[in-house]
């Protein structure tokens, strides 16, 4: 197992309030050690956290990058839009509403990690259409 | 052992009434790693984390998810309303007052796990005319 990494920034999908999805490779698990969202402008969105019942399918997936030289290329990816409209368990494995101002979040921690069985997803909920910045972290 | 989570919206705003609680199943006593609350809504809220005064009876109870989901099914359940509701706690693990802002909160966390007995319920307790909309999130060991 290694732990890898990405961050970017993002806006969310409008018609799915997805921010990004969290996604294992076909042949792996991916379990989530951490995920910070903050927000960019002055919004208050509700953030939530949900599992995938049917696959996402990414377009232009950005691969988590390794936060050891040497380790082998992560499987997993992360992406902002979908070629079709995956739906999400109703039961929320996190929620919290947002203060009010840029650079406002919260950061959630799994120590035991939250794992992602292999072609599923985690989707990071945002009800506000506007630009979001996310660092996560995995093992895999 | 498994971790399980789950995450709710509260809406009783009553003074001296549960907002939330974790119901653990006759059969198995689990630990409660975290607890968060944050608020949905701009109203000053205070609340108190404790054991309940009696055995609840929810209604609509959800399960907590597990974590990994080979782990089997969770038994423990949360839930915002009740048939037999919740008595106040004797005394309260934990307090906090929370201003006026929607999205102001707290996380609460139990690093070696705040046991719950087999069949008890731990509560979130309106010590205030709390808010109309609340973000809940238990972490449980079970």
């Amino acid at each position: 197992m290694a732990i890898y990494a990405q961050a970017f920034s993002t806006s969310a999908n409008a018609d799915l309030g997805i921010v990004a999805d969290i996604k294992s490779a076909a042949t792996s698990n991916l379990s989530v050690r951490e995920i910070a969202v903050t927000v960019n402008t002055a919004v208050s969105p509700l953030l939530s956290l949900r599992r995938s019942i049917t696959e996402f399918l990414q377009i232009d997936p950005r691969q988590f990058q390794p936060e050891e030289r040497g380790d082998v290329p992560s499987l997993s990816t992360m992406a902002t839009v979908w070629s079709n409209s995956p739906s999400l368990a109703t039961a929320f494995l996190r929620r919290t509403t947002n203060v009010l101002g840029p650079g406002s979040g919260v950061i959630w921690s799994f120590p035991r990690g939250l794992w992602v069985p292999p072609s599923t997803s985690l989707a990071i909920g945002g009800n506000s259409l506007t630009g979001y910045s996310l660092s996560v972290e995995i093992e895999e | 052992m498994a971790i399980g989570s789950l995450s709710l919206s509260t809406t009783v705003t009553t003074i001296g009434a549960a907002a939330n609680d974790l119901l653990a199943a006759s059969t198995i006593a689990p630990r409660i790693m975290e607890v968060h609350v944050n608020l949905g809504a701009a109203t000053a809220s205070t609340y108190g984390l404790g054991r309940s005064g009696n055995i609840p009876v929810q209604t609509a109870p959800v399960l907590l998810l597990a974590e990994n989901p080979t782990d089997p099914a969770f038994k423990s359940g949360c839930a915002v309303a009740w048939t037999t509701a919740p008595t106040v706690p004797a005394n309260f693990f934990r307090r906090v007052t929370l201003p006026a802002t929607s999205g102001s909160g707290i996380i609460w966390t139990f690093p070696r796990g705040l046991m719950l007995a087999a069949g008890a319920a731990m509560l979130l307790w309106n010590l205030a005319t709390n808010s109309a909309f609340t973000n809940v999130t238990w972490v449980a060991d079970e």
